[in-house]
């Protein structure tokens, strides 16, 4: 049975005891080109240095590159053969990255291509996702908002949204936050009738005309006014973090908090902004020389600003798991 | 949180209730700038009628809280609409607190400020360079404070930081979403009904303030004498009904929702009000009392959400977070 009606898994955020466990990151963003891979091994970087025992994972399904940006060969283990049951553990298809703390596991090459894994498949990765033995797992996501981008970005217990000053990463950003939001919801919601409504909002035209999650708690607190209520807190313990790339001019700057205050006022979803990352011909051509800009060392305004957000995250680490507040991993 | 057509004019420009005439000063051309028709944020997520009545809806917000008049006007109906908008905060509420005839539960809310960084999940996190997070929020609990001519005493230090007065839900609770806004509703010939604010518009400075929508309250037509007295929501319990006595403390204490309970119980504050105060919504509140932990959002908000409740019923923080963390280790 694949039908996704049975919730075979907890989202880590249901429920979340108070043992040791891994926090996870994924950073997503709708459009495709704008910088997740790129954050995603710098921010690995960054945080393995902070002494964190870091595992990235290309969870790209389809598309995976981030062993380039980490100037990597092709990784001779990958996710497939976990999957493929070649790999038992999936701790053993993590490869070294050259970065002390930093492991990798690769984007599957085979059975992912079209990104169309089955249900049971996905399942089985996010669970055991959770499992890896290890301080932080941070994964890096496709574009797009499929139910796999999606449900892997839940997973997270922070989730990252990208965008870049364009009109069109922006309208991509907000569809990925509203249906990350109704996915969340969907998850939780285990009585069937609202859960026929949470599918409805996520149609464009649909019966109710939901068109934001005001509309969506409006029409679930007439049905249900306790639900309502429960609704609207899941909406504010909802809080992607948003990262803004690729900043050119003085303007740009100012739209990470615009951003935030506009998603506030249309979705009533709290963003919790953690800064802009300049666009900066070295970037790129640290990719051309298939190097991570924070592995090459240096200085420039560019690095000291993934070194900002990165530092950002890790306050968030920490908060989630004191323990990790000395870095020491172990 | 709410849809902008139910905000108030503190909500639509993300102020704080007595905020400066400088901070509204910032947040109105901030407003402005974000969502002006043609602004890059928003074009991918209002339609331009939304866009136009916001706008308007800011202009107007603007026009009336930039005129002092106006704007005292506008702020006694909020507090009759809402009353614990406006109330003071709780160094000198009397409400939360034991009734002078209950001697022995005397401890009273005390000079607890309720911290700002109490408010938000990410408690710890550096000061946001932007308005504090609306969860949990007792945003600017402090500084509700009744409104009068008097300029705000402790006002937001910087006008970035003037907090949202928005509603997280505990309040929200009982306001048919669908039903007009809190703040009265407009008459309904008007053409944009519940889309606009009381009239406390320049042109009609005298209109009679509109019928109160959501909730009972005294008739309007009893507001502009009343206005200076607290409003109901912050008086405190009839005194002869004295709450139950203050449970024990000792190291023998289990801190969990049940203590929760029985101090709340103790201070004299119910579900309600505590939601009001604390901007926690009462759904988790109520799973908190009753050490239903499935229900609520990831621990870190819950610790944020302690703390918070800590402060506020005078408990000792790190306790009872260690015993809600017992409590979901215990349960798995
Ligand atoms: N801050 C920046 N300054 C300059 N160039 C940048 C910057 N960020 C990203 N780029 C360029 O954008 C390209 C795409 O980046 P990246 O591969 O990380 O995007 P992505 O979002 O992961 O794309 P996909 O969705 O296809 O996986 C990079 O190769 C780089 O040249
Ligand atoms: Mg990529």
């Amino acid at each position: 049975m694949e039908s996704e009606n049975q919730s075979a898994f907890d989202f880590p955020w249901m429920r979340r005891g108070s043992g040791r466990r891994t926090v996870v990151l994924a950073v997503g963003g709708g459009k495709g080109g704008i910088g997740k891979t790129l954050l995603t091994a710098n921010l690995g970087i960054a945080l393995a240095r902070s002494a964190l025992k870091v595992v990235l994972v290309d969870a790209d399904l389809g598309g995976s590159n981030l062993h380039t940006c980490l100037g990597m060969e092709l990784p001779e283990v990958n996710l497939s053969d976990f999957v493929g049951r070649r790999a038992e553990r999936i701790e053993d298809t993590i490869t070294e990255t050259g970065v002390e703390g930093l492991g990798l596991i690769s984007g599957a090459q085979d059975f992912l291509g079209s990104a169309n894994i089955k249900y049971t498949q996905k399942m089985r990765i996010l669970r055991t996702i959770l499992t890896i033995d290890t301080d932080v797992v941070l994964m890096d996501l496709g574009s797009g908002t499929s139910f796999n981008v999606l449900d892997f970005f839940l997973l997270a217990d922070y989730g990252l949204v990208m965008m870049v000053p364009e009109p069109t990463s922006l309208e991509n950003s907000y569809r990925f936050i509203k249906s990350a939001f109704y996915r969340s919801l969907r998850h939780r919601e285990k009585s069937e009738p609202f859960r026929k409504v949470i599918e409805e909002a996520m149609e464009q035209r649909n019966e109710h005309h939901i068109r934001t999650p005001y509309d969506l708690i409006r029409v679930v607190s007439r049905m249900d006014p306790e639900r309502g209520d429960m609704y609207r807190a899941w909406m504010l313990a909802f809080r992607p973090l948003l990262v803004i790339n690729q900043v050119r001019s003085k303007d740009d700057e100012e739209l990470g908090p615009a951003v935030r205050a506009a998603c506030r006022k249309y979705f009533g979803i709290d963003l919790d902004y953690l800064g802009h990352i300049a666009y900066d011909d070295s970037v790129w051509r640290a990719v051309r020389r298939r190097t991570a800009l924070l592995a090459e060392g240096g200085e420039s305004a560019t690095i000291s600003s993934v070194w900002g957000i990165a530092n950002q995250v890790l306050e968030r680490i920490r908060e989630l798991e004191p323990r990790l507040a000395q870095g020491a991993a172990g | 949180m709410k849809d902008f057509r139910e905000q108030n004019y503190y909500e639509l420009l993300e102020l704080a209730p007595h905020a400066s005439q400088q901070e509204l000063e910032v947040a109105y051309q901030r407003a402005r700038r974000i969502f002006s028709p043609g602004s890059v944020v928003t074009y991918a997520l209002f339609q331009p009628e939304e866009l136009a009545l916001l706008s308007r809806r800011i202009e107007e917000a603007y026009r009336t809280l930039s005129n002092l008049e106006h704007r005292k006007r506008y702020d006694e109906e909020l507090s009759k609409l809402d009353g614990t908008l406006w109330e003071p905060p709780p160094e000198d509420a009397p409400a939360p607190g034991p009734s002078p005839a209950c001697p022995e539960a005397a401890a009273g809310p005390g000079a607890a400020p309720a911290p700002a960084d109490a408010a938000a999940p990410h408690a710890s996190s550096p000061p946001p360079k932007e308005e504090p997070a609306a969860p949990a929020g007792v945003e600017g609990l402090p500084l509700f404070q009744r409104p009068s001519s008097q300029p705000p005493a402790d006002g937001p230090a910087q006008p970035g930081s003037a907090p949202a007065l928005s509603e997280p839900g505990g309040g929200t609770a009982a306001v048919e979403p669908s039903a007009p806004a809190r703040v009265a509703p407009e008459p309904a010939a008007q053409a944009h009904p519940a889309s606009l604010p009381p009239a406390v518009a320049p042109t009609a400075p005298e209109a009679p303030p509109p019928a109160a929508g959501a909730q009972p309250g005294p008739p309007p037509s009893a507001a502009p004498t009343q206005s200076s007295a607290p409003p109901a929501a912050s008086q405190p319990p009839p005194a002869g009904q004295c709450p139950p006595p203050m449970p024990e403390l000792d190291e023998r204490t289990v801190y969990d929702g049940r203590l929760l309970r029985q101090v709340r119980e103790a201070r004299g504050l119910d579900l309600e009000r505590l939601a009001n105060l604390t901007k926690i919504n009462i759904f988790y509140l109520r799973r908190m009392e009753e050490n239903d932990l499935s229900q609520l959002p990831a621990p870190v908000y819950v610790r944020g959400y302690l703390r918070l409740l800590a402060r506020l019923l005078k408990l000792d923080a790190d306790k009872l977070i260690a015993g809600f963390d017992a409590l979901a280790a215990a349960k798995g």
